[in-house]
């Protein structure tokens, strides 16, 4: 095609005028050696690059946290810093604080001076930048608050305001709200995911589907986004955090805005989360359920306060609530955390080095690892136990703790030394714990067969058992952790009062991160029988409200069917032959012909219905390769090879660091070449170094549905900051979405202005 | 709609794009850290891809400063002191006089362990 010479005029002038764009292009050689390429890390302009550019002071970076527009509620504690960020000549001074027009200025310095300088109050090293949090602030009275400072930075004052829309508080309707809140978190299920269990688990007939799932089943659906605050593709720590606290999170972030002291990821400005707020303004119960490590991310982010989601022996401590010097999360300098965080009365989950100290014999035995632990406290051992806790390794004595005492359970991981991906501080993937349970089998393989790996004796001692299948037979399900995790909390909560509890599907997102999406399809099965389970003893009554959302999807997709018998007995092997770069299309026989497994897959007209079975009528497929599988295929991917049939265990999609497929999986198979960026390697990021061996998140929006009393509430399109608000609706006992338009822009906040007055906590 | 009309609404594009573009020369401050690992990096080497290239060396802070860059995107260079590289962008506007490049390894890196995603 021709471009017309008028079409160019004004591109031409367009690069005349503007400033010239002097940095090298993509494919510029990496300085090391000149040789090799490398793809540079994703877009980053200036504001992203910064923490917080969006809403700050021109010339000297002044910003007030929370970040303005976070959505509050009446009474929810948060933390109010001032800091500017580019440092001066002379020490800034703050010159005026305003709230609500109102002057308190003494009040704020009079309050830091009262905290002590240092962590209780975020004071930068350097004295040239400004920085004081007073913590443990709330707003009394909902409606629209402003915060403006004024800072003198080398003899000239500078400005900020923020405004806070502030809803009503979770309580004091005129008329009863739930008292019991089951929050399911299918991570990384974005609607494929979804559409996949679906078709799987229910199948479908000319067309039609032959039934829904429980989850398709509730009474509203929204639609969320889900963008973090300074990137538009979230981790699951703001994906989770921002749904319970009102307040956009950076990425890696717990309940904290970002601060001018990076040096140190538990003094940053905090916000409390929806469960801290209820367990202490009403004594609601608190829970968390979780496949993942039980310091993980989501379920982190309903009772932990850090920067730095990796924090992981701090974070177990401030889900006990528990504060000692000498240990990972000290009690001196953290003397207004440990007034913000509160103890969860149930933690269900996995990642025993976490809790357990590597000394702990169990840690290797029992846990299998190699050589990981605490260093400083056991908290499974001892700790827990002496704060009244019960606590449980396996499934049997899950069932045996009593349900009038606090519940600490950590189960066994993915420990198998044949597989990878998914590790010992993650529950084992359904579907191969189904398999150790006799219930599925993968082509026709259980647990007794060699490929499976479950047939031998764990690596590091026989402490869950003789044989990893054992190990794994132990482990409870989504399903029974829950039913145990409600009988204590309505035990412990008594019939007058409440409870929260989050309910995390982790491996729909870890497991498709390694491109294991024949698992990824159990796993949100095994979300939607505990959502189904909840449904049926919950739901239904008046004083329960379920609500199942996602923090994040991925970009998978279904992109057609397979056969795996014909894959298994034709197509492998005819892909590529070599062992190393440049692999040879095809046969060396006939090096042209496409490869046959693309052949394999039925897309477009050709999408057959998959024939998956469920013998049990359980919902779950008897086996993941039936006649007609569905695909399910990334967007953003590294290098990696498939054959369409399920791995017998769960495997990274590519070698530790290089960008080359793994070679223990489908080494037969496709070659799908990578579209991730490069990590940074000492000497320069190469073709074989610096490889990201995993599938990214997505920035699609997320399904959410809801049941219960106040479920309609939960209908349209909003930020995933926006759900709290709904959820303090709901329990104040309002059910039409149309009481959330209370008259200002924010959903579910007033237009009055309250008195300064009510800014409580100095 | 014919040609002349759309060459018309082309260079009123163009004359509008020119019009609204930043013009004032920048300063960037910025700050090398990894707040997953709660670590500064005094010492490290900061490469901003203009022509010549410009390199600054971070303080005991870790902080950086780059002097009258002319607004646009470049590619940013880390250099740490154990010899770790990385790559970036930075987008320094004209409309600020300091553009802020807090260079977070924690987000320039990758995720890539099931703890950081």
């Amino acid at each position: 095609m021709t471009i017309p010479r008028f079409a160019l005029l004004p591109l031409l002038l367009i690069a005349a005028v503007s400033p010239a764009l002097a940095g090298l292009d993509d494919d510029a050689p990496f300085k090391s050696d000149g040789v090799t390429q490398n793809t540079p890390a994703p877009y980053i302009d200036g504001r992203a690059f910064s923490d917080n550019p969006s809403h700050a002071e021109a010339h000297t970076g002044l910003r007030l946290s929370p970040p303005t527009g976070t959505q509050l509620l009446s009474g929810q504690r948060f933390d109010l810093r001032v800091e500017t960020q580019i440092p001066a000549q002379t020490p800034p001074t703050l010159v005026k604080l305003l709230v609500n027009g109102r002057d308190v200025t003494a009040r704020f310095k009079a309050k830091i001076a009262a905290q002590g300088l240092g962590l209780e109050s975020g004071t930068p090293k350097s004295p040239l930048q400004f920085g004081a949090t007073a913590r443990n602030l709330s707003f009394e009275r909902a409606g629209l608050w402003t915060v403006a400072a004024v800072v003198n930075v080398d003899g000239v004052e500078r400005s900020i305001e923020n405004t806070y829309p502030v809803a009503h508080p979770p309580f004091g309707g005129r008329q009863a709200g739930p008292k019991h809140v089951v929050f399911f978190l299918g991570d990384g299920m974005g609607l494929p995911i979804r559409t996949a269990a679906r078709l799987a688990g229910k199948g479908v007939f000319e067309g039609r589907g032959r039934g829904g799932l429980h989850m398709d089943r509730m009474d509203e659906y929204g639609l969320v986004h889900t963008s973090s605050f300074d990137s538009v593709i979230t981790d699951s720590a703001p994906g989770m955090a921002s749904y319970v606290t009102g307040m956009k999170q950076s990425n890696n972030a717990l309940n904290v805005a970002v601060d001018n002291t990076p040096e140190n990821s538990l003094d940053n400005p905090r916000v409390e989360t929806l469960w801290e707020f209820l367990k202490r303004s009403r004594g609601w119960k608190t829970g968390v359920v979780t496949d993942a490590f039980a310091t993980d991310a989501t379920p982190a982010a309903v009772a932990a306060h850090s920067r730095a989601r990796a924090d992981r022996t701090a974070i177990a401590q401030q889900m006990l609530d528990f504060y000692q010097d000498g240990t990972a999360q000290p009690k001196t300098g953290y003397a207004a955390l440990a007034e913000l965080t509160q103890p969860l009365d149930v933690i269900l989950g996995a990642g025993a080095r976490d809790w357990l100290l590597k000394s702990n014999p169990d840690a290797k035995s029992f846990y299998q690892y190699q050589d990981k632990g605490r260093g400083d406290v056991d908290l499974f051992a001892t700790v827990a136990p002496s704060l009244g806790y019960a606590t449980a390794r396996n499934l049997a004595e899950l069932q045996a703790a009593p349900d009038n005492q606090r519940l600490l359970g950590i189960f066994s991981g993915e420990f198998r030394t044949t597989s990878s991906g998914l590790g010992a501080d993650n529950i084992p993937a359904v579907l191969d714990r189904r398999v150790a349970r006799g219930l599925a089998t993968i082509r026709g393989k259980g647990a007794a067969a060699e490929e499976i790996g479950m047939a031998v004796a764990p690596p590091f001692g026989s402490g869950c058992g003789a044989t990893v299948a054992e190990c794994f037979r132990a482990v409870p399900s989504k399903q029974e952790m829950v039913e145990k995790a409600v009988a204590v909390l309505n035990r412990l909560a008594g019939k007058k009062g409440g409870w929260i509890l989050l309910v995390e599907q982790s491996q729909t997102d870890k497991l498709a991160h390694i491109l294991e999406y024949d698992r990824v399809i159990y796993e949100a099965l095994e979300l939607d029988e505990s959502v189904g389970w909840v449904a049926k003893h919950l739901a239904g009554r008046s004083d329960a409200l379920v609500v199942l959302a996602s923090d994040h999807a991925q970009p998978e997709t279904i992109i057609g069917v397979a056969m795996p018998g014909v894959i298994a007995s034709a197509g492998a092997g005819a892909c590529f032959s070599g062992a190393a770069y440049p692999l040879t299309l095809g046969s060396a026989a006939d090096p042209d012909r496409p490869c046959a497994l693309q052949d394999a897959i039925g897309t477009f007209n050709d999408g057959t219905f998959p024939t998956y079975a469920s013998s049990r009528g359980d919902g779950y497929p008897d086996d993941p390769d039936p006649l007609v599988k569905l695909v399910l295929e990334d967007g953003g991917r590294p290098t990696y090879s498939t054959n369409y049939l399920t791995n017998y265990q769960p495997l990274e999609p590519t070698a530790r660091t290089s960008a080359l497929p793994n070679p223990k999986r489908a080494p037969d198979g496709l070659l799908m070449t990578g579209n991730m960026p490069t990590q940074s390697v000492k000497a320069g990021a190469n073709k074989t170094e610096g490889n990201v061996k995993i599938a990214p998140h997505s920035a699609d929006d997320v399904p959410l549905s809801a049941s219960g009393r106040g479920a309609e509430l939960f209908g349209g399109v909003y930020e995933n900051a926006e759900v709290q608000v709904r959820i303090a609706a709901a329990l104040r006992g309002q059910t039409r979405r149309s009481q959330l338009q209370l008259g200002s822009a924010y959903a579910g906040v007033p237009t009055a202005t309250p008195a300064a007055k009510f800014l409580r906590g100095w | 709609m014919g040609c002349p009309k759309k060459l018309g609404g082309l260079l009123a594009a163009a004359a509008l794009l020119a019009g609204s573009g930043p013009t004032v020369a920048a300063d960037i401050y910025g700050r090398v850290y990894d707040t997953l690992r709660g670590q500064l990096y005094p010492g490290a080497q900061v490469t901003l891809a203009t022509q010549p290239v410009q390199v600054a060396r971070c303080d005991e802070q870790a902080q950086f400063r780059f002097k009258d860059v002319q607004p646009g995107v470049y590619l940013v260079h880390l250099a740490l002191p154990d010899q770790s590289v990385f790559t970036s962008r930075l987008l320094v506007s004209g409309r600020i006089p300091t553009t802020i490049a807090n260079l977070d390894l924690a987000r320039i890196n990758p995720p890539d362990e099931d703890d950081q995603y």
